[in-house]
């Protein structure tokens, strides 16, 4: 039998598959019929040594050959940072775009990796061309000793150097060996943005053509020499626990292989995952259900509603004339196409993961202090996260039943166990008041927010994640905006948006309601609100000129207007034309205004805004998590429905002039879209919806 | 246990498996076919879809004991250069973002442009029926799929 080395088989195994991934080797780790014995040279190739890449920093690598990598320390997971931080590399190094190949990053020391808050870009735009500017320069002076001549006499031009007296060029790749032998460390020397060739087009993504291939590789489809797959009970009752269990009936399905107890639940391994699905379906556990047995939704909401009563109790009386409104919204779940999952291989002395994470580096810090041992965390792509995978839950229950077991597994959640062991979107409980004077001048403005906070494992905050974009945009005289934290036990996380699209919610309805009560059109109030210089007027006013915000409208139809500035960056604005017949509502287009900076890859924008559209309308028109008896009562599509694509509005994205570097896009246009359509929905058949998502017989006119 | 010989992508492979276990594992655990993609595993999201005999079925839900003798391509087998106009369609409009769904979507277009080579909008709508994409490419998977009927 053939001897094959475990460093070839990972690269078979991954180049089989088209990815980008390089899997590292753990010889501690090889089976004893995998020793990784040398492969004897091809004939006819040189012993020499070939020259090493030229290798500025952590991020670039120049071959001989000119190919130019950039090895990414942020995950992809349908954002397009693969793509857009390679253009600005591409961008300033004067690459030739067609020698760009990505790399994906381990997690790493000194560069930080995590990938949140809409800000790859925000935060490494002006870094990476900075990177980008010294190889670039340090390839010009390689030429300028290639000639004998002055850097100055130089320029580079995709991907080559150019000797501008005569024309000569030399490519990157033939500049690597001088240019490893350089000690310079130039400043950056950035292009004027009017000289961007590759920044503000609309290329084609990295990882498009493996994906409509099926090369690309996601977490689940990450397979590794010996590996098996596992499948984990979990207790029903959230944070119950373990009493006792027979796995007698499982051990003997076919295919199962091991039945392992691991704090908190019982995984069990098998040689392929339906196996592991039906082995874990005949298990007998008995749980103790513990103090949650009796936690409901109502009994949550209730808590909400104590905390605010409490608050508002100390509201003084004021002689303005006010309205009062209360926003609700649900605890919901994530539900990435690609439910979360490890492939985690615990040997004696190291361990190794690969994993779909939006953080790589909380990943291995949380599993190092788990086992104490050193750890590798390659990061694959991420079939959509949405925050849900900047969590390490499913990374530290992945290292438990390796090394329970004894061996590489893949543990793979159900979709089940995906919607029903998520880090939820919290519950949130606004109460909204507005007073005026017998002119019309707003004179007081309430937003107490009662909600939960973050209660993760990687992730705790309170007050500091409520209070996020709670401010009204509005310049309002006696604004009033804040929270109140209710300590409950689910688990709850990032969300695309976070709170900042439940206070966006509130805000934005609430102010529809007082410029209907006003009788001040709904655009008009808000440009009459908006401080002088504020970039949303901007947003605003091309939103309502491409949506022909005065023009008649059909029977039955009504148009919504609203806006939000994501986290302080991103000021979109949306006008939603909607229609409400026999109680159900139709969103028939959204018009979309967005300043957001220097923008990188316009096309990605429309993407996004078409993402964050489609995100917003599953969570005003279709499911939420909610717990009877402790346990969560949905588990799959079927009961926690997401939009379809016959709901999907038809979408206009505008871009505003905005000469500030890249703004965030991610999350931006997820916190408008609810509130455009709540106000589109009142302006159709003057029905408030205070409480998302709209149930049944919410639109039925009474 | 049984046997079974699966035909896939034009190559018959004989596999070891419980009569009852879904096709899209047999495909991606047994063959390790991982372009076929698991999603809800109940045939309501169609992320596992794969054409047998020219249908798009949710493989997530179809037994290997129905699926023997039967021509299965995925999507590793439907094109492996990239160049079927679907394919083609999908780069041309950028429709993916996460892109997991979409092997799916793919298979789901070209049976459709098989049996209906001119779908309408609500024809094209009524195909994706449960086919569902978290990251929102909804439009683009439409626009995908006219590029593609009027010759790519």
């Amino acid at each position: 039998m053939t001897k094959i080395s475990r460093r070839d088989f990972l690269k078979v195994s991954f180049t089989a598959g088209g990815a980008l991934l390089v899997g590292t080797y753990l010889e501690a780790c090889a089976p004893a019929d995998l020793t990784d014995t040398p492969l004897p040279m091809p004939t006819g190739t040189s012993t020499a040594i070939p020259e090493p890449p030229f290798q500025p920093n952590l991020h670039i690598r120049i071959d001989t050959e000119g190919v130019v990598t950039l090895i990414i320390h942020r995950s992809e997971m349908g954002q397009g940072v693969r793509t857009s931080l390679a253009m600005i590399l591409a961008e300033e190094l004067e690459a030739d775009w067609s020698t760009v190949r990505i790399e994906q990053m381990d997690a790493s020391k000194g560069v930080n990796q995590i990938t949140s808050g809409s800000g790859s870009i925000l935060i490494n735009y002006d870094r990476l061309r900075e990177l980008a500017s010294v190889a670039r320069r340090i390839l010009v002076e390689a030429a300028a000793q290639f000639w004998g001549v002055t850097p100055e006499e130089c320029k580079a031009e995709n991907g080559e150097v150019v000797r501008m007296a005569s024309g000569e060029r030399v490519g990157y790749g033939q500049l690597v060996a001088i240019a490893n032998t350089l000690d310079s460390k130039p400043r950056p020397e950035l292009k004027d943005p009017k000289d961007f060739k590759l920044i503000g087009t609309s290329l084609q993504r990295v990882d498009d053509p493996d994906i409509v291939t099926g090369r690309a590789i996601y977490g689940l489809d990450v397979r590794v020499p010996n590996m098996l797959y596992a499948v984990v009970a979990r207790p029903p009752v959230l944070r119950g626990e373990l009493l006792e269990y027979d796995s007698t009936q499982a051990e003997s399905e076919a295919g199962v292989r091991a039945v392992v107890e691991i704090p908190g639940g019982v995984a069990v391994i098998a040689e392929n995952t339906w196996a592991a699905i039906q082995g874990r379906a005949a298990l007998k556990l008995t749980w103790e259900d513990g103090e949650n047995e009796s936690l409901s939704s109502e009994a949550i909401r209730q808590q909400l509603v104590d905390k605010m009563d409490a608050a508002i109790a100390e509201e003084k009386a004021t002689p303005l004339k006010t309205i009062e409104a209360v926003y609700e919204t649900p605890y919901l779940a994530h539900a990435a196409m690609e439910p979360v999952n490890c492939v985690a291989d615990v040997c004696a002395d190291v361990c190794e993961l690969w994993i779909p994470t939006q953080n790589p580096q909380a990943v291995q810090e949380f599993v190092e202090a788990r086992l104490g041992l050193p750890t590798i965390v390659h990061v694959t792509l991420l079939g959509g996260g949405f925050g849900r995978k900047l969590e390490v839950d499913y990374a530290l229950e992945a290292v438990e039943v390796s090394k329970a077991f004894g061996g590489p597994v893949q543990v793979v959640w159900t979709r089940e166990d995906d919607i029903q062991y998520d880090f939820y979107r919290q519950v949130t409980y606004h109460w909204m008041k507005a007073g005026w004077d017998n002119d019309g001048k707003l004179g007081l403005w309430r937003h107490y927010l009662a909600g939960q906070g973050i209660s993760g494992v990687a992730y705790q905050a309170g007050t500091e994640v409520l209070n996020e974009d709670i401010a009204v945009l509005y310049d309002f005289d006696g604004r009033i905006s804040t929270s109140y934290l209710v300590n409950l036990p689910v688990r709850t996380g990032p969300w695309r948006g976070v709170v900042s699209a439940t206070n966006a919610f509130a805000n934005e309805c609430f102010v529809d309601e007082v410029a209907a009560a006003l009788g001040r059109d709904p655009f008009e109030f808000r440009m009459s609100s908006l401080r002088k210089n504020d970039l949303l007027r901007a947003a605003l006013e091309l939103a309502v000129e491409k949506s022909d915000w005065d023009s008649p409208l059909d029977e039955g139809h009504g148009r919504g207007i609203a806006c939000h500035k994501t986290y302080g960056q991103t000021s979109v604005a949306m006008v939603a034309e909607v229609s409400v017949k026999d109680g159900g509502v139709h969103v028939h287009k959204v018009t979309c205004a967005i300043s957001c900076g220097q923008v990188i890859h316009p096309d990605m924008v429309i993407q996004q805004m078409e993402g964050s559209i489609a995100f917003g309308l599953t969570s005003l028109l279709k499911g939420e998590i909610t717990y009877k008896d402790g346990r969560v009562q949905q588990g799959n599509f079927h009961d926690y429905p997401l939009l379809q694509m016959s709901e999907m509005p038809e979408v206009e994205v505008y871009m505003v002039e905005d000469s500030r570097p890249p703004q965030g896009l991610g999350e931006m246009g997820v916190p408008p879209i609810v509130p455009a359509v709540v106000n589109a929905i009142f302006n159709a058949t003057g029905i408030r919806i205070r409480r998302t998502p709209i149930r049944p017989g919410d639109l039925l006119v009474s | 246990m049984a046997t079974f010989i699966l035909s896939v992508n034009g190559v018959d492979h004989t596999v070891e498996a419980n009569p009852n276990m879904p096709l899209l594992w047999a495909l991606r655990d047994l063959l390790n076919l991982t372009g076929t993609k698991y999603g809800c595993g109940i045939g309501m999201c169609g992320s596992c879809t794969v054409l047998m005999d020219g249908n798009a079925v949710r493989s997530c839900i179809l037994p290997v004991s129905a699926s023997a003798d039967r021509a299965i391509i995925t999507i590793e087998g439907f094109s492996t250069d990239g160049l079927h106009k679907v394919q083609q369609a999908w780069l041309a409009e950028s429709v993916s973002q996460c892109g997991y769904c979409q092997p799916g979507k793919i298979l789901t277009a070209a049976a459709l442009l098989d049996k209906n080579p001119h779908p309408t909008t609500a024809e094209i709508d009524s195909a994706f029926e449960n086919n569902l994409c978290r990251c929102g490419t909804y439009l683009r998977i439409r626009r995908a799929v006219q590029r593609a009927a009027e010759g790519g």
